[in-house]
């Protein structure tokens, strides 16, 4: 019943260009989403690092008239580790991942370990996809062994249940090495439940909410909060 | 830089045993912890809906107290939990930081819904 009406809604999207309405987002809607979520972060949000976008679209070689080619980056967030904490040296000897030799920065202490995080469109489930790399204060890449130390108890949980459906390394799409990623195909339909509940006047601001209303659910899974004024701003 | 600290995995969860407890009982005895936030429970899709859809909790509660409260009542471990919706909060954000941001009418509105499909 309910795959039926979603249907339904997904064709009246497509003559009427609202993709926000199915939970989906349109790749320049996906800029435009980014744009006010940066600056809304960026505003509401300063003790963070800040969100910025990276443009990719000479990538291939030419700039496609009119296409938007990047994605939003996030680096330098520290997540400490669980209090036992646990040297297993041996354990990262099948890691093939790269350092981001761009994020090195200076450690001052035991921080935690480093987050780098980006937001990429992904144009088969045409929403934003959240892939992170992590890695430890001496430059270590963390495996998702590691990893799972640093989430909150429930997200942890929800790895363990579902090793291949919530988080997995791919190659990052613009860097071309392995990233983590959190799986895209339910998102639209939670993102449906966040923009179309609401009032009827959510369709216009629809794109420029949807980052925040996004963020909302992906940050939890390493513990990112948004400050009220942010979901005060879609709320 | 902004750290996150993992919450230990020792710490024991708060349980609510039942709707009923829930409404009459967390009679505190701090003065901090009196004040009590009316939660308007509404099912999302083809979520069940409860039979008490409103209820009270201490305001110096976590929202994940909210979530867990569902989860018994629904017996489903994904729940898809929301406020205003707009976006879901953080489990370990304060339902009176939540009631005072986002409540109105003497109530906050939480939205459930049983599809919580990340892959």
């Amino acid at each position: 019943m309910n795959q039926t009406v979603s249907i339904v809604i997904l064709k009246v999207v497509m003559v009427s260009d609202q993709e926000t309405c199915d939970g989906s987002l349109s790749l320049s809607d996906f800029r435009i989403a980014a744009n006010a979520f940066t600056e809304k972060w960026n505003k509401f949000n300063s003790a963070f690092p800040e969100w910025y976008w990276i443009d990719c679209s000479n990538r291939l070689g030419f700039a496609a008239h009119g296409v938007v080619d990047g994605y939003l980056s996030l680096q330098n967030v520290f997540i400490r580790r669980s209090l036992e904490e646990e040297h297993d040296e041996g354990s990262s000897n099948d890691d093939d991942e790269l350092f981001d030799d761009a994020t090195l920065v200076q450690s001052t202490s035991d921080d935690g370990d480093q987050y780098h995080f980006h937001v990429v469109y992904s144009p088969s489930y045409k929403v934003p996809v959240l892939y992170f790399h992590a890695h430890s204060t001496d430059g270590q890449p963390l495996n998702l062994d590691e990893i799972e130390k640093n989430l909150p108890t429930k997200s942890a949980k929800v790895l363990l249940e579902s090793k291949w459906t919530f988080i997995t390394q791919e190659e990052h799409p613009y860097l071309n090495r392995p990233w983590y990623m959190l799986h895209p195909c339910g998102t639209n339909e939670w993102m449906k439940l966040l923009l179309l509940a609401g009032d009827n006047s959510m369709a216009t601001n629809g794109t420029e909410q949807y980052f925040i209303s996004w963020f909302s659910v992906v940050g939890q899974v390493f513990g990112l909060k948004l400050p009220f004024e942010m979901l005060k701003s879609i709320g | 830089m902004y750290t996150i600290h993992k919450r230990p995995k020792k710490v024991p969860v708060v349980h609510v045993s039942s709707p009923e407890h829930e409404t009459v009982s967390m009679a505190s005895d701090s003065p901090i912890a009196s004040r009590k936030v009316v939660v308007h429970l509404r099912a999302t899709g083809d979520a069940p809906i409860l039979k008490q859809a409103k209820f009270k909790i201490a305001g110096t509660d976590k929202f994940s107290k909210v979530i867990d409260f569902l989860r018994r009542q629904l017996h489903r471990e994904t729940l898809f939990v929301y406020v205003n919706s707009a976006f879901s909060p953080s489990p370990d954000e304060l339902v009176n930081d939540l009631y005072d941001n986002f409540g109105f009418d003497g109530k906050l509105v939480v939205n459930y819904a049983c599809s919580m499909a990340w892959g």
